[in-house]
């Protein structure tokens, strides 16, 4: 049974009793669609901007995509709703660059931003919850730590004991607070739903969101700098420093390959999640675990949201999962010399221009069919 | 249409039987193995060097065999013997050789050995083809300087010749003329009886005649020389010197070499083979020649007799062909924690006995999704 639902309902309150029943059993049926981060849809708002009268501000946190929790928070921090707008734009970014010779390529558009693959919850769902807990955590503290937000600054606890021959000082990331934040507005939807029905799903989202966030956190760093004569280390001040969210891209990005096939598991009141197979080693908090398996994203299916590997390009000589074989799913491929056209043997004339010669070069571009 | 294709299949299933009765003299290496318990993945083939004596009856029990194979089991069984070593040993080094690749050189069934990997005509068929007919002439090599075989002994063609570098041929020289010309005898009948009755020339015969002789090609370019120094005290004044066989290994990791730089060569039966492509490179007698690209080998088919990679062993920082990443082919890996529990600190008293304490130490091993 497919079910759409009018995103409109979850936020009408003034139903009669009768259409409230109704609306309840909708309600049911619609919380599948949370599991799709409909937040991101602060994507699209271009007024996210500090600038602007506030009540111009706080309209982007009315957005029906917003839950009650999540359009409070917005409210009551309008200066970090930016942060986390480029924070869902880091986590695509770094998602597609992760994903980019894999079947499913982290594509967005459409009306979903990730159309419908996190609806299922795979492995992909659960890398996609992961980096964008972490990069909303990220950005946040990283606005901290350059004085953009009022609300946070650079971390002054970790001042308090001073040890091996150097002295804390400088702006140590405030780690916590943008944990902290991306806790409450990204885990809020789930958050409900794993309280009150303890859904699967949503215990998914929320182990694979903090995945994320330790990750960073786990990876933070020491950052030092030699203050003594010309630049000699007897002087040291040293702070701690967020690692680059490359890294931490390429972390979760092992975290899922190795993610682990988990079932819910009810004793009593509480549902958690064990491995399927129990002789697989169970989880820790920061790997990825995930419901179903995926799909193979060969062909376009409107069901799962794979949009197939037509037309993809691929590497004739690799056997790895971006070699023609593996990518095109053995459909064959079509190769094609295409000619570029370059800039080549350049020289520096005094005084100041450069002069290149046209060099034609012939590449060869795969496609798969 | 319906019947059309179901002609197609009857047509198919012929052509299958008869292409998985051509290479049913590998079955000879099977003989005594152990058949495994659950799914055909390990066949525990008997690593003794040393058969029991099968006799004749084995010429009419193992299925397969053509005539001409059958009057060479019933005129010589006890070369017999030497064969079947030698197959085994093809075998053994065919799974050594691959054991990291995602075609693992596992057999497929029970009497057809490596029957669809033979049907299929790619670089694979062509290294089984090369390595266990270069294993029978190792094997046979062996027994005759062994003295096991009553046809044949050392090889005393050039005994007591002298060389200009000043010693002589002498002791047993490995036989490797008498046996590449027998192999050549058992292990080419299926081809060139097919090649008989059908009196077209056929592209794939041609294909495993060429492979089969690479391998015996293998060995004699691997034969040694080996000396012994008779002067006083063992000087060198007086020498001699005789052929010894390669060890298998080095064969294998040659015929692997030969594997990977394989060679694809038209399909149009001609005199001689050509390559597909570049046509002006001569095919050399000692390349390996295939005629299909291979599969991926990724998924488990039943129908085709592929394993697929699931369940593999594999290395999760490797970026060989061991390596989660490639052997896995994109699906990622399990995680199982394993516990090795080994004796350690051991102490020895007097007198005597020893006494140790036991270390477990934690391993994790990853196993394709």
């Amino acid at each position: 049974m497919v079910l759409i639902c009018p995103p409109v309902l979850k936020r009408t309150t003034t139903m009669t009793f009768p259409l409230m029943k109704a609306g309840f059993l909708f309600l049911i049926f619609c919380t599948t669609s949370s599991a799709e981060m409909r937040w991101l849809a602060l994507l699209r708002q271009s007024s996210v901007a500090t600038r602007g009268a506030v009540h111009e501000r706080v309209e982007i946190c009315n957005i029906k995509e917003l839950s009650k929790k999540q359009s409070k928070i917005c409210q009551k921090n309008l200066e970090i709703m930016n942060s986390v707008r480029l924070g869902a734009e880091l986590a695509i970014q770094e998602c597609q660059w992760q994903f980019k010779s894999r079947r499913w390529n982290c594509s967005t558009g459409g009306k979903r931003i990730f159309g419908k693959i996190l609806k299922t919850a795979t492995r992909e769902a659960a890398f996609v919850h992961s980096i964008t807990a972490a990069a909303v955590a990220h950005v946040v503290t990283r606005a901290c730590s350059s004085g953009q937000l009022q609300r946070c600054g650079c971390d002054r606890t970790v001042r308090v004991k001073p040890s091996q021959g150097f002295e804390w000082s400088g702006c140590s990331d405030n780690i916590a607070f943008g944990t902290a934040f991306s806790k409450s507005f990204v885990d809020a939807r789930d958050l409900r739903r794993a309280r009150k029905k303890s859904k699967p799903r949503a215990l998914m989202n929320l182990h694979n969101n903090e995945a994320g966030r330790k990750v960073l956190e786990y990876n933070m760093k020491l950052e030092c700098k030699c203050h003594g004569v010309s630049g000699s280390c007897e002087l040291r001040t040293c702070w701690r420093a967020m690692p680059a969210f490359r890294e931490v891209g390429i972390i979760l990005k092992e975290k899922f390959n190795g993610a682990t096939e988990v079932k819910p598991i009810v004793s009593g009141k509480y549902t958690k999640l064990e491995p399927v197979n129990i002789r697989f080693k169970h989880h820790t908090d920061t790997d990825l675990v995930y419901l179903r398996p995926s799909p193979n994203f060969c062909e376009l299916d409107e069901k799962t949201g794979s949009l197939g590997t037509h037309g993809r390009r691929c590497n004739k000589t690799s056997r790895a999962i971006d070699g023609c074989e593996l990518l095109c799913c053995s459909r064959g491929y079509i190769s094609q010399n295409r000619s570029e056209r370059e800039r080549c043997r350049c020289k520096f004339h005094w005084c100041c221009y450069v002069e290149c010669q046209s060099c034609v070069r012939t590449v060869e571009i795969n496609t798969c069919n | 249409m319906g019947r059309g294709k179901w002609t197609a299949h009857f047509a198919l299933i012929v052509l299958f039987r008869i292409n998985l009765a051509l290479a049913n003299w590998m079955y000879l290496g099977m003989l005594g193995a152990s058949m495994p318990s659950e799914g055909p993945k390990n066949y525990d083939i008997p690593r003794s060097d040393e058969p029991a004596n099968y006799g004749t009856s084995i010429c009419s029990s193992v299925p397969g065999l053509v005539t001409k194979q059958k009057n060479v089991c019933e005129e010589q069984p006890s070369s017999m013997n030497a064969v079947i070593v030698g197959i085994r040993r093809g075998i053994l080094e065919c799974q050594q050789q691959f054991q990291s690749e995602r075609w693992n050189c596992t057999p497929e069934g029970d009497d057809n050995v490596f029957g669809y990997t033979l049907t299929r005509g790619s670089r694979e068929t062509a290294f089984i083809h090369g390595i266990l007919s270069a294993g029978v002439v190792h094997g046979l090599t062996e027994a005759c300087s062994a003295g096991n075989l009553t046809m044949c002994s050392c090889d005393r063609s050039q005994e007591g010749l002298s060389t200009p570098e000043g010693w002589k041929w002498g002791g047993c020289s490995d036989n490797v003329q008498f046996a590449t010309m027998f192999a050549r005898h058992f292990v080419d009948a299926p081809e060139k009886e097919s090649r008989k009755s059908s009196r077209k020339r056929d592209v794939r015969d041609m294909m495993n005649l060429h492979n089969n002789n690479a391998g015996r090609l293998a060995i004699s370019r691997y034969m040694q020389r080996k000396c012994r120094c008779h002067g006083v005290s063992g000087s060198c004044e007086l020498k001699t010197c005789w052929k010894k066989l390669p060890s298998f290994v080095e064969v294998g990791n040659y015929l692997k070499r030969k594997y990977d730089e394989s060679v694809l060569i038209s399909l149009k039966p001609r005199k001689r083979l050509r390559r597909r492509g570049k046509r002006k490179v001569p095919v050399r007698k000692d390349d390996l020649v295939y005629i299909n690209k291979s599969p991926n080998y990724c998924i488990e088919d039943p129908a085709n007799g592929i394993f697929g990679t699931s369940g593999r062993l594999c290395n999760k920082t490797s970026t060989g062909p061991d390596g989660c990443n490639l052997l896995c082919c994109g699906r990622g890996y399990n995680t199982q924690v394993v516990t090795h529990v080994n004796r350690c600190h051991c102490k020895f008293h007097w007198c005597c006995y020893v006494t140790c304490r036991k270390c477990t130490t934690e391993l994790e091993i990853y196993t394709c999704k």
